[in-house]
């Protein structure tokens, strides 16, 4: 017997504005939700990950263990920027390889309220101009000295993949919207589920050149939760529930090593290709190997890139690789069948699990009119600025 | 208001974060197009002194 991790038991909410329901609420439906598919309860839990960015201090596991049950066991509360669900399943799923449990609950929740897009935008208009802070600025600079906000940032890191590599442009990064919005048409579980046609796409108001406002992920409210068996455990269950179990190959972690530019435009690349090679190496696997994949499309920019970081085209070939057709439901490897986050949403909390979520569904074969026929092995990614970032592989039982 | 972000690429090899400015259309920033530094007053508190930003303008 090995010493894997497997997925018992998952489950997310609907992504979408929920202004009738606080985080707690919609953290408690998924956690219940996931025990409930896994045929356990709270009382079976040796220890809790709970992953919420805009509510970290305020002990969210904890307030979340008032509604579904307060039996004593170690909470983790953890955030880590959009790759803060994926870091709240590491600490589940570490605690049992180290032994000291043997199962375990992870989810991740946001209520963004009314957030829009989250951008900033810096005005030098202090009553009077006095320097302070780190670099004893007068002012805030964002927008005045260039911009550090997402779409701006991953707008560039787009820019700068079109700028070295030929077939790449404003069209191939809308054609990953396109791609991303019809996918969601088949899901019930997405925020948005409506079909776009590329000049509706590229036709929608600029936000940071060349993701216009259809190439942008929504912010809205969500959870999703897993429950997380050692091997040891779940081969003491009944064999129809052993059969349901998606085993863990790969559970990666990375942040951003130093790079000179990286002062100026987080380096979103290097970091992605850690974690992958990590991941692949783990589990045993190449990108060939891979039936589906749902990574993070935070932007349509965003996605392209990582085409190439994941291994999914031939270097400099994600132009190509969108424009074949590669990525589509249809196509190769199945990219974001779940719409991503530009189409299903992005509580970001949340996504981390999330993805996770929708990869495992496949590989019961419990995902409807959108699964993936015969998908055996998935890969799921986030990564959040700062910057963190958290690959999964997941393969179906034997 | 639009504005231009860029990384700009200095000829001794350093990386910049800055506005490019002076366009009239920001749609004509090109990349890799040359460009050369410049300052402009990005703001004025209520005593009058103003704020000074350094940025890059097409050479």
């Amino acid at each position: 017997m090995s010493d894997a991790v497997w997925v018992l038991g998952t489950s997310m909410t609907r992504f979408g504005r929920y202004p009738e329901l606080d985080a707690v609420d919609l953290a408690s439906r998924a956690c219940m939700d996931a025990l409930a598919d896994g045929g356990v309860t709270i009382h079976d839990m040796d220890v809790m990950g709970a992953g919420t960015l805009f509510q970290s201090q305020t002990g969210m596991g904890q307030r979340v263990q008032k509604q579904i049950g307060q039996t004593g066991i170690p909470v983790y509360n953890v955030t880590n920027a959009c790759a803060t669900g994926a870091t709240a399943i590491r600490t589940v799923y570490l605690s049992i390889k180290a032994g000291e449990a043997q199962m375990g609950l992870a989810f991740g929740v946001e209520q963004m309220g009314k957030m829009g897009l989250l951008r900033g935008g810096a005005k030098a208009e202090e009553k009077v101009f006095e320097a302070a802070g780190r670099y004893g600025a007068v002012t805030g600079v964002d927008g005045i000295l260039g911009t550090e906000t997402m779409p701006g940032v991953f707008a560039q890191a787009g820019m700068e993949y079109a700028c070295d590599y030929d077939g790449v442009g404003f069209e191939q990064f809308a054609r990953v919207a396109y791609k991303n919005h019809q996918h969601s048409t088949l899901n019930p579980l997405a925020q948005y589920r409506k079909e776009f046609s590329m000049e509706e796409i590229m036709g929608s108001p600029v936000q940071s050149y060349p993701n216009t406002l259809l190439m942008c992920c929504p912010t809205g409210d969500g959870a999703a939760a897993v429950v997380l068996v050692s091997e040891e455990r779940l081969r003491s269950m009944p064999a129809e529930v052993q059969k349901r179990a998606v085993k863990i190959s790969a559970s990666v972690l990375t942040s951003d090593p130093w790079v000179e530019s990286g002062q100026v435009q987080p380096d979103v690349n290097t970091l992605t290709r850690n974690a992958a090679a990590q991941a692949y190496e783990t589990a045993g696997i190449g990108p060939e190997d891979l039936d589906l994949v749902e990574l993070h499309d935070c932007f349509a920019t965003a996605e392209l890139i990582h085409y190439d970081n994941l291994g999914l085209c031939e270097p400099g070939g994600a132009g190509e690789f969108i424009d074949s057709g590669g990525p589509f439901r249809d196509g190769r490897t199945p990219v974001n069948v779940s719409g991503g986050l530009i189409s299903k949403g992005h509580p970001i909390g949340a996504t981390g699990v999330a993805n996770v979520y929708e990869v495992t569904t496949h590989l019961r074969g419990e995902a409807g009119d959108r699964q993936i026929e015969g998908a055996k092995v998935g890969l799921t990614h986030v990564i959040g600025l700062g910057s963190a970032c958290g690959i999964h592989i997941l393969e179906k039982a034997a | 208001m639009p504005y231009v972000s860029a990384i700009v690429l200095t000829d001794d090899g350093t990386s910049v974060r800055a506005n490019v400015v002076g366009l009239d259309d920001p749609m004509k920033a090109e990349l890799g197009m040359r460009l050369r530094f410049t300052t402009f007053t990005c703001g004025t508190d209520d005593n009058g002194t103003d704020c000074v930003a350094f940025g890059y303008a097409a050479a």
